[in-house]
């Protein structure tokens, strides 16, 4: 066989694959522009709806663990938007009691339009309690407690999560709208009893 | 003008055949020539040549698709041309580099001339086609049919050169793995 015979062989070949393959049709060339596009779209597609479903949950500021000493500092348009805002956050202060566990009432302050605190301090000036209030959630791990101290503070306080740490845990709840967060420091603060008072006074 | 209206042109010996064929596939028979002899004045030869022959065919043949009809009398007629001028040297354009590219395909001629039934060889190129997917095909198909560049396929196809120079190859292989187990001497 020669290559020629191979070449003019070629011309017998199927007259739908040479219509499908015409290089001189334009919707030969058109279709696989479409292909091609027809990919782009839909990864540039895939990539919105991602933006779309992990952008909100995870552009929402976070306000955890922190003394007051953090709190960041926000610009506001207006003195009278920014006293609006603070006094929605106000309420905190007239909710709580004066002393939670035998630690009193330290301070209290707005932190920005989303979130107000108020630490409770011992005897020694330590930092006990500090209790947060937003507008908008918390963003705490979803894990049960892990020791059994843990889990019996858990089975006291239904309605809430409890999230143990290093120095002590954490108590979330949700009410009327608006999203709570005791930290306790120190792991001798951490037990059942001090714990469903704190959360109960504060309710 | 539809293409079953020329074809009622050539079985009526209208000499208005000719002249709506050149309007409608003028171009199109000279691109394919030019592909093949890269020659203006040869190429434009051959479609002449090819509306002589289309006049001599119809009647009796009535082709359904005319523009693929008239296409195959081009290209034969400018490969044979390219055979007749280029008996024993390269010429310029696109022609010597897919002959040499499916001389990969048949391996070393052989010293003794073979006579090859080109009709089962016809049938055996369109089973191989039949079984590839549709953009290696196209590809294949615009390249050793209608002797388009590789540029010019990628072009077409929206694909890089590299990706067709890749597909042309490892198709060249199938196709030669296919003739040998056809029983062709490769």
């Amino acid at each position: 066989m020669k290559n020629t015979d191979l070449l003019k062989a070629m011309n017998g070949i199927d007259e739908r694959f040479l219509l499908e393959a015409d290089p001189y049709q334009k919707k030969v060339r058109r279709s696989f522009a479409f292909k091609r596009s027809w990919k782009l779209v839909s990864a540039f597609a895939v990539l919105l709806l991602a933006v779309g479903i992990f952008y909100p949950l995870y552009s929402r500021p976070v306000y955890n663990n922190f003394t007051s000493d953090s709190a960041p500092a926000i610009a506001y348009d207006s003195k009278e938007e920014k006293a609006a805002e603070e006094e929605s956050m106000v309420e905190l202060f007239a909710q709580l009691p004066e002393t939670i566990a035998g630690s009193r009432l330290s301070e209290s302050y707005i932190r920005d339009e989303h979130s107000s605190a108020a630490s409770y301090c011992d005897g020694e000036g330590k930092e006990t309690f500090l209790v947060l209030r937003q507008d908008i959630p918390f963003t705490y791990p979803s894990v049960m407690p892990a020791s059994d101290n843990g889990r019996e503070m858990q089975d006291a306080l239904p309605h809430t999560t409890v999230i143990e740490n290093s120095d002590g845990c954490s108590v979330y709840w949700q009410e009327d709208g608006f999203y709570y967060c005791l930290e306790i420091r120190g792991s001798e603060n951490c037990n059942a009893e001090i714990i469903a008072e704190a959360v109960s006074s504060i309710r | 003008m539809e293409d079953n209206e020329i074809v009622e042109l050539y079985w009526q010996r209208s000499e208005n055949a000719i002249r709506e064929s050149d309007r409608k596939y003028g171009r199109y028979c000279f691109k394919i020539a030019q592909n093949v002899l890269f020659n203006r004045s040869d190429s434009e030869e051959c479609v002449n040549d090819t509306w002589l022959k289309a006049w001599e065919s119809m009647p009796p043949n009535r082709p359904e698709r005319l523009g693929a009809y008239l296409g195959r009398i081009t290209r034969n007629l400018a490969l044979n041309l390219y055979e007749k001028l280029t008996a024993d040297k390269r010429g310029a354009g696109e022609t010597p580099v897919v002959l040499d590219e499916l001389s990969e395909v048949i391996g070393k001629e052989s010293d003794v001339e073979a006579n090859v039934d080109l009709t089962l060889l016809k049938d055996t190129i369109n089973d191989f086609l039949r079984q590839l997917d549709r953009e290696t095909r196209i590809i294949f198909v615009q390249r050793y049919y209608y002797m388009a560049t590789v540029k010019e396929i990628a072009a077409n196809l929206h694909l890089s050169d590299s990706k067709v120079k890749m597909t042309l190859l490892r198709t060249r292989e199938k196709l030669r793995v296919w003739l040998q187990e056809e029983g062709y001497e490769i």
